[in-house]
């Protein structure tokens, strides 16, 4: 999912799980919370949705909103207010999460029969297979996912694969572009490779869609939720402006779009809800505002006036807010909470940082300082590495920071000795309380220390004195730091907590502050990467195969710690083709473990969600997959 | 006329001639230096103004030793002192305001804010002080320059004078500053010093700077006004005729019939170069952490104004009272140097 490299400020709050109906894969939705009519206002501070297109769609957030209104993936999470349950993988598009034979290499998913496109026609799987080619065509179709181009087992050729999209188109002078082909012999033998890696196949009247991977990818139907794998109508395709006017196959169809100002959705006369397992499509109209100041969202929210009763926030509670909020208790009824996909951590550089110095910087680090300067508990909790607790069976604590645990031992009251003319008592101190001729009673508290991965019991917002301890000596250093500010006073004033902590451990800190978040991945992927980088990172889908991989594993598309030692990566790769899932998780959590005792990167926040909802909406909760909004349930009548 | 000597307005007694007999009319010669100054001293507006600006370059220049009195300083954070309820606030009223903390502390981190505006006015001071000289300078060399010259030549630095004016200095600064920072951290490299330190002032230089683009082109159009007009007066034909030098004619002549207008400006403009400082920092534009600055203050200040208004009010009414001593000084000054206002 798309890297945060913002520290979250303002959001959030302890875990408040709403009770709610659970939904199960079932065609007649009857949902106690809801039913239909009304127009639900969707508020935003943002200027537009980054990308409506399939293909094209990578933020989380956008991917909910679109999946719960306008496109169909193959396969779905499942709607639920439970995170682990919402866990789940429930077929979407497919009539099943995809069957593999031969343990993930290949796999097939059955088109659900009675999709409908938004004129009526039917849904087929020429549809999805169109959709998936659209995300081959390099320059047009931009900043997707990827997935379908990384697993789907067509050649390649300088490092690109040599099937061009469905809109190349053969050379004039044999000059090949990301558009076009050389000589019609190379387009020709192009879509024969995409053709046989992705095909479908009819039997009776059932279409199946069969994928061919490049190597085995066990959790393959959990890649299948992102939003790249949705189809899309070839007659209807605009290539790139398909972001403006997106031909549905959802329960709503764009009614007008002004980038902006607003985008309206009105119902879709010909979604067919018996094909629809997950979306109960209660409002009649959905009217996304943009451009309004988050401070004018939250106070509308909490004045719940006129059509703000059926309004919802796109953005966090405003953390100005927050103890308003949260100190009234009719507030706080129409605020929904749960983490969001994120874990904010800072990425060290292992190639210039050694692991002393690396240890010393995480023991030095004013964790809870910061956390507390981004919001404390609505910002979210103290994280113990890169895999949340949301990830389900993929998780298990660290014991990172260590503890403490304590005994106390309670000695009862008894009969003093008399010595001469005294009466003393004896025993370990507190020493001898004696009261007249009786030994009082007291407790004897022992502190057992239990270190955590890095050798000691970390206190949560550092210890200068163990840092200088794991130096052991040696000369610390100057260490650089990027991070992006985005004007905050809080940001300056986490980075002049963390000035100080790692000062107070000889360390001399080289900030680098970008103002543009262009700058700061320019940073990331240079050759003079700054030694330390404050980012985030949330799984593509909930399989520490998107946590583990991106972050960690060499030349992967976020790793920022370069820590190349072949036993880690050799362990990495055996995860990723680890097809019995309680297996795999536990390889994801030993390498968790090894990640962070390796300190490849000091864990900052388990990063929560908060939002606010008019008195109106009904059977909202955070949707643990995408920290998002459950937009396809929600209901305002 | 000659600036050498001007009768005093009164024609020879005054009041503050203690010892003059009613009778005896003495008529003493004043220099219009004596003049200004007698009638600045009997503006308590402009002797107020002064006296407040002379407390707040001591507070800048004194912030170590007072800070140490009172047992701050602005870099360690007091997260004791700070609600832990999400919202970052001071405990206690007013920010936090307690014994130990005359002025409170900055939400989120706790800072102490008697500190951090003491060492944020050194901080505020000195770039203004800096900028001030280096725009008033360059303003009075182009504008005499400009005025001296003739026919085309003057034409051309008039020109250039406009075109300075005409320029978005402010797009200039946005796209500069990083550059500039960088460049003046290369220079300042060869000094050896330490990180952190060669970074602070490279960051102030680069401040100075900027903030000097703001108000040069319009002194210097001043300037060269008061020179054309006093070019043509009958003492610097006088003195042509004389077989004055060009550069004796400008010392003696222009330049001491200048520093009015000059003293005005600057006193004027100084304000005007400490609001830049805030706008800028407004836009990111500011001195890096942990260093604090007027601008910085306010600008965080307006951020929290909601729910702790000390945190912006205390920065806030510094920054009014010197910026309104400049205006009224400036103004009394104007007043105090025009040998044509009435009477003292």
């Amino acid at each position: 999912m798309r890297r945060s490299s913002l520290v979250r400020i303002g959001v959030g709050s302890a875990s408040v799980a709403l009770a709610l109906t659970t939904v199960v894969g079932n065609a007649t939705m009857s949902s106690a919370t809801g039913s239909r009519g009304g127009t639900l206002y969707i508020l935003s501070s943002l200027d537009n949705i980054n990308h409506l297109d399939p293909q094209r769609n990578y933020t989380g957030e956008d991917i909910a909103f679109a999946t719960g209104f306008l496109t169909r993936s193959l396969t779905q999470y499942a709607y639920d207010s439970n995170p682990t349950k919402a866990a789940k993988i429930v077929a979407d598009g497919a009539s099943n999460t995809g069957s593999t034979a031969d343990s993930g290499k290949t796999w097939a998913f059955k088109i659900r029969n009675g999709q409908k496109w938004q004129d009526g026609t039917a849904v087929t799987c020429a549809d999805y297979k169109y959709g998936i080619s659209r995300s081959f065509a390099r320059g047009i179709i931009t900043g997707g996912s990827g997935y379908s181009v990384a697993f789907l087992d067509i050649p390649k050729s300088g490092g690109r694969s040599i099937y061009k999209g469905p809109y190349a188109t053969v050379a004039d002078d044999g000059t090949a572009t990301s558009q076009k082909y050389a000589s019609s012999a190379a387009k020709t033998t192009a879509e024969a490779a995409f053709n046989t890696a992705l095909s479908c196949s009819k039997s009776g009247s059932t279409e199946t869609l069969t994928f061919k991977l490049v190597y085995a990818v066990p959790d393959f139907n959990g890649a299948t939720t992102l939003s790249e794998f949705s189809a899309v109508k070839q007659s209807q395709d605009t290539g790139a402006s398909y972001d403006r006017n997106i031909f549905s196959d959802g329960p709503y169809k764009i009614d007008s779009y002004e980038v902006g100002t607003s985008l309206i959705l009105v119902r879709n006369p010909n979604w067919n809800a018996a094909a629809d397992a997950t979306r109960l499509a209660y409002p009649d109209r959905i009217e996304v505002d943009w451009n309004i100041e988050p401070q004018v969202i939250s106070a509308r929210l909490i004045a719940d006036n006129g059509p703000d009763k059926t309004a919802i926030s796109a953005d966090g509670v405003y953390s100005d807010d927050l103890p308003t909020v949260f100190g009234s208790s009719t507030l706080t009824a129409r605020v929904d909470q749960g983490y969001d996909p994120y874990v904010t951590y800072t990425a060290l550089d292992t190639t210039k940082l050694n692991l002393a110095h690396r240890k010393a910087l995480a023991l030095a680090w004013p964790r809870e300082t910061l956390r507390q300067l981004a919001g404390g508990d609505y910002a979210g909790y103290p994280a113990d590495g890169v895999i949340k607790p949301s990830l389900g069976a993929d998780y298990a604590p660290t014991n990172a920071w260590g503890y403490n645990t304590s005994k106390t031992v309670h000695t009862a009251a008894k009969a003093a000795k008399k010595v001469g003319n005294a009466y003393v008592c004896g025993g370990p101190l507190p020493a001898n309380p004696v009261k007249g001729t009786m030994c009082e009673a007291y407790d004897t508290v022992t502190t057992t220390p239990h270190p955590g991965l890095l050798g000691y019991v970390v206190p949560v917002d550092g210890s200068c004195t163990q840092a200088v301890d794991a130096l052991k000596g040696a000369a610390a250093g100057t260490v650089s730091y990027a991070y992006y500010d985005s004007g905050s006073p809080k940001t300056a004033q986490a980075v002049a907590a963390i000035k100080a902590a790692v000062e107070c451990a000889g360390f001399i800190l080289d900030l680098n502050r970008y103002t543009d978040i262009g700058d700061f991945y320019t940073d990331a992927f240079s050759e003079s990467q700054s030694n330390m980088m404050n980012t985030g990172w949330a799984p593509d889908w909930l399989n520490a195969s998107t946590v583990i991989p991106p972050l960690f594993q060499t030349d992967n598309s976020w790793n920022l710690s370069h820590y190349d030692e072949s036993t880690f990566q050799a362990k990495i790769a055996t995860a990723l083709q680890t097809v019995k899932r309680s297996d795999q998780a536990k390889l994801w959590q030993a390498l968790n473990k090894e990640a962070v005792s390796n300190v490849l990167v000091i864990p900052r926040t388990f990063t929560n969600v908060q939002r606010q909802h008019g008195s109106g909406v009904k059977g909202t909760y955070i949707w643990g997959p995408y920290g998002s909004y459950n937009y396809g349930q929600i209901s305002v009548n | 006329m000659s600036s050498s000597a001007v009768l005093d307005a009164q024609g020879g007694t005054d009041s503050l001639d203690d010892n003059a007999e009613p009778q005896q009319t003495v008529i003493v010669g004043r220099t219009l230096r004596q003049i200004a100054w007698l009638r600045i001293k009997r503006d308590w507006v402009a002797r107020t103004c002064m006296f407040m600006l002379l407390m707040v370059f001591l507070l800048a220049i004194f912030a170590g030793p007072i800070c140490a009195f009172f047992g701050v300083d602005p870099v360690t954070g007091h997260m004791e002192l700070i609600n832990l309820d999400g919202s970052s606030l001071p405990m206690g009223r007013w920010g936090g305001v307690s014994w130990a903390h005359p002025l409170g502390i900055e939400p989120g981190y706790g800072r102490d804010l008697l500190a951090r505006l003491l060492s944020g006015t050194r901080t505020s001071l000195l770039i203004a002080t800096v900028a001030t000289v280096i725009s008033i300078s360059s303003g009075v060399i182009i504008g005499v320059f400009a005025g001296n010259l003739r026919g085309f030549a003057d034409a051309a630095m008039s020109r250039f004078i406009d075109l300075m004016l005409a320029f978005p200095v402010l797009l200039l600064i946005l796209s500069m500053s990083p550059v500039i920072t960088e460049r003046v951290v290369s220079f300042y490299s060869r000094f050896q010093w330490s990180l952190d330190v060669t970074n602070h002032w490279a960051n102030i230089t680069m401040l100075m700077l900027m903030l000097s683009i703001f108000s040069w082109p319009y002194l210097a159009r001043i300037i060269r006004g008061q020179v054309l007009s006093l070019r043509e007066r009958e003492f610097v034909e006088a003195a042509e005729s004389l077989g004055a030098s060009n550069r004796k004619i400008l010392f003696k002549e222009l330049l001491p019939n200048l520093w009015g207008p000059i003293i005005v400006y600057t006193t004027l403009s100084f304000p005007g170069v400490i609001a830049a400082e805030a706008g800028l920092a407004y836009l990111g534009i500011t001195v890096t952490e942990p260093d604090a600055s007027w601008g910085k203050l306010i600008n965080y200040g307006i951020s929290y104004f909601a729910h702790d208004p000390a945190y912006l009010l205390f920065p806030l009414g510094l920054l009014v009272i010197v910026v309104l001593s400049f205006n009224l000084l400036g103004d009394a000054l104007r007043d105090a140097l025009d040998p044509r206002a009435g009477r003292g």
